[in-house]
């Protein structure tokens, strides 16, 4: 580094802060002027997942039957006032199973997120920090994962794994590696070239250091987004491969399973199948809203953009 | 244009040699004995000199370095094995199954087109209004619906119900439930893109000039607006179709249209291995080369890319 590098740099220190104190776009006094007034999608998006992780957490208490508890002189029994969802062919209570879903839901949800927003993390950050070879590498190689769907990616891991929750758990985050590895990649390649990591070379920063204490801090915003956008997809994901008894196994109600082992009585028990369907979409919808609104608080250029 | 296409179709066939070699590798991930696990219960009822065979069939009699060049040697052969259970060669059952389900994908594309691209164009028009809002809030629905869960309730509708549609088959009428199904949800994801898109060029400059220099609105929608976000609208329709034939796996077996998906399906239940690494080769090739195609159509629309 010379020395008129590190000049500009020192002069540029007066200005990273006053950046600093701009950038801070979001105070909490304007929750209710930025946030629910002027976007009402990430209102409706954060109350609807704040019910869905009440539910979560009491769900399993506060429902009416045992999940597995088997009643066979209650078959199918449509909707009514005992069994709002109705009964499945072995008796059990739908809205019990289907309220015990919604853990399993985030369980998978959040586990899976978790594993691919690590991995992927790792990924972008030593590719968008390292210049050369390593960037080289690893973005081909993501870039060669980017052209098979998610699904795919997942099946065919759960496929060689064998069908099982943690199994189904580790298919759809490593297929979702990608996605947060493109993202961190494409957040860091801006932030590197931003003066205050020169300023911490400076300061005698190592590269970990560099991209640990300074350059994450920095990229939590735009990842916040993806991983809510992330979480609806590793629902979705997750609800097709249990539903072609692929994922989570029976008996645990997991939605995608709920429906698919309703199939066989189509005709005669249809809230087998629809009221599990609705939960699935309801959750996914309340992450996507919330993460569309969050990326248009956080990068009004980005308006909707997908 | 010709070091770009050669340089490309390099890329492509790296791609699809890595894939081969994660295909071949994933054997591997097994817990335990893989062929024990292909037998699952009937094991008691299997020959050792069977169990030998197919064994010798995975590579697996061979050391795990020599895995990748067996299994690489065989596929280049346009032998991918035979399945257990029936004893047939892998690679024509697999093709015997591909055109039903390009016919599905092409459906279901055309649907998803004909949807999601004019509406996409007509909320971005509309952008702010109530028009936009409802088209919006339908797109964000669209891609937060599980898709097994509208064919079905599409099938309860029309087929059970309404007996308009087959519940299965492969003829016609029973080709316009699964394609309108995986269309619509496609259809969901256009209509973001087109709209983003289309917002962007309406905030143009030269949109404002051929509006101020007295064009009618016509013309400048066709052929100021429309036409120059194509390629942006061509880029993402290849993307979904390389979804969409992924996505057959759900909705082919929703339908029962016998094709590549459902054979996929069966397979992984099966745990017919030889079978489910020839359908991930079959459709990566499938994916490596539309993205080949597409990138040549790119480079032919607009030269930059071609000197990159």
């Amino acid at each position: 580094m010379n020395k008129r590098k590190i000049d500009n740099i020192i002069e540029d220190l007066g200005q990273i802060e006053f950046d600093e104190r701009a950038s801070a776009k979001f105070k909490f006094k304007d929750i209710f002027s930025k946030v629910i007034f002027k976007n009402p999608s990430m209102a409706i998006g954060s109350i609807m997942i704040f019910l869905l992780i009440i539910l979560a957490i009491i769900g399993p208490s506060i429902a009416p039957y045992d999940s597995q508890e088997l009643n066979m002189s209650e078959r199918f029994e449509s909707p009514s006032w005992n069994h709002i969802f109705g009964t499945d062919n072995m008796g059990r209570d739908i809205f019990s199973r289907v309220l015990h879903g919604t853990r399993v839901t985030f369980k998978i949800g959040l586990a899976s997120v978790g594993i691919g927003l690590a991995f992927g993390l790792l990924i972008g950050l030593f590719a968008g920090y390292s210049r050369g070879k390593l960037q080289n590498v690893l973005m081909r190689f993501i870039d060669i994962l980017y052209s098979f769907p998610a699904l795919l990616i997942a099946m065919a891991l759960v496929a060689f794994l064998g069908p099982s929750t943690r199994n189904l758990i580790i298919a759809v985050g490593i297929a979702s590696i990608r996605y947060y590895a493109r993202v961190t990649y494409g957040v860091v390649l801006v932030e590197r070239n931003k003066p205050y990591l020169d300023a911490a070379e400076i300061v005698g920063a190592g590269a970990l250091r560099q991209m640990f204490r300074h350059l994450i801090p920095n990229i939590v915003p735009p990842l916040i987004v993806v991983a809510t956008l992330g979480f609806a997809g590793a629902v979705l994901n997750a609800a097709g491969l249990s539903f072609l008894g692929l994922g989570v196994q029976p008996p645990t109600p997991e939605w995608g399973l709920i429906l698919s082992s309703g199939r066989n009585y189509i005709i005669r028990a249809p809230w087998l199948l629809i009221f599990p369907g609705l939960a699935i979409m309801v959750a996914v919808l309340s992450f996507n809203i919330f993460g569309d609104g969050l990326r248009d608080l956080l990068d009004p250029k980005q308006q909707r953009k997908v | 244009m010709l070091t770009y296409f050669i340089r490309r179709v390099f890329t492509a066939i790296l791609t699809l040699i890595i894939a081969a070699f994660a295909v071949s590798m994933l054997i591997y991930l097994v817990p335990g004995d893989p062929v024990d696990a292909m037998m699952g219960d009937s094991s008691s009822f299997v020959s050792p000199e069977r169990v030998e065979e197919i064994r010798s069939q995975l590579g697996l009699d061979k050391p795990v370095y020599l895995q990748f060049p067996f299994f690489m040697a065989n596929v280049l052969r346009g032998d991918m094995g035979r399945t257990i259970f029936g004893n047939e060669p892998v690679l024509p059952l697999l093709l015997s199954k591909l055109p039903n389900t390009l016919i599905l994908a092409f459906a279901g594309l055309a649907v998803a087109i004909l949807i999601g691209v004019p509406l996409g164009y007509i909320a971005a028009y509309q952008k702010g209004k109530f028009l936009d809002s409802i088209l919006m809030l339908g797109a964000t629905l669209g891609i937060s619906m599980p898709v097994f869960w509208l064919g079905l309730m599409l099938l309860v509708l029309f087929s059970m119900m309404l007996g308009i549609f087959p519940v299965a088959g492969s003829g016609f009428g029973s080709l316009v439930l699964p394609a309108f199904t995986s269309g619509v949800i496609a259809a969901a994801t256009i209509a973001r893109m087109a709209r983003s898109t289309m917002v962007e060029i309406l905030q143009e400059d030269y949109i404002r000039s051929a509006r101020a220099k007295g064009l009618s609105e016509r013309i400048v929608l066709m052929r100021h607006a429309v036409k120059p976000s194509l390629v942006g609208v061509v880029g993402m329709i290849a993307h979904m179709f390389t979804w969409m034939l992924g996505g057959q796996i759900i909705i082919e077996n929703v339908f029962a249209w016998d094709g590549l998906g459902q054979l996929a399906v069966s397979a992984l239940l099966n745990r017919e291995y030889n079978l489910i690494q020839g359908y991930i080769l079959i459709y990566s090739t499938m994916v490596v080369t539309i993205s080949v195609v597409l990138d040549l159509i790119y480079a032919g629309l607009d030269p930059r890319i071609r000197y990159e």
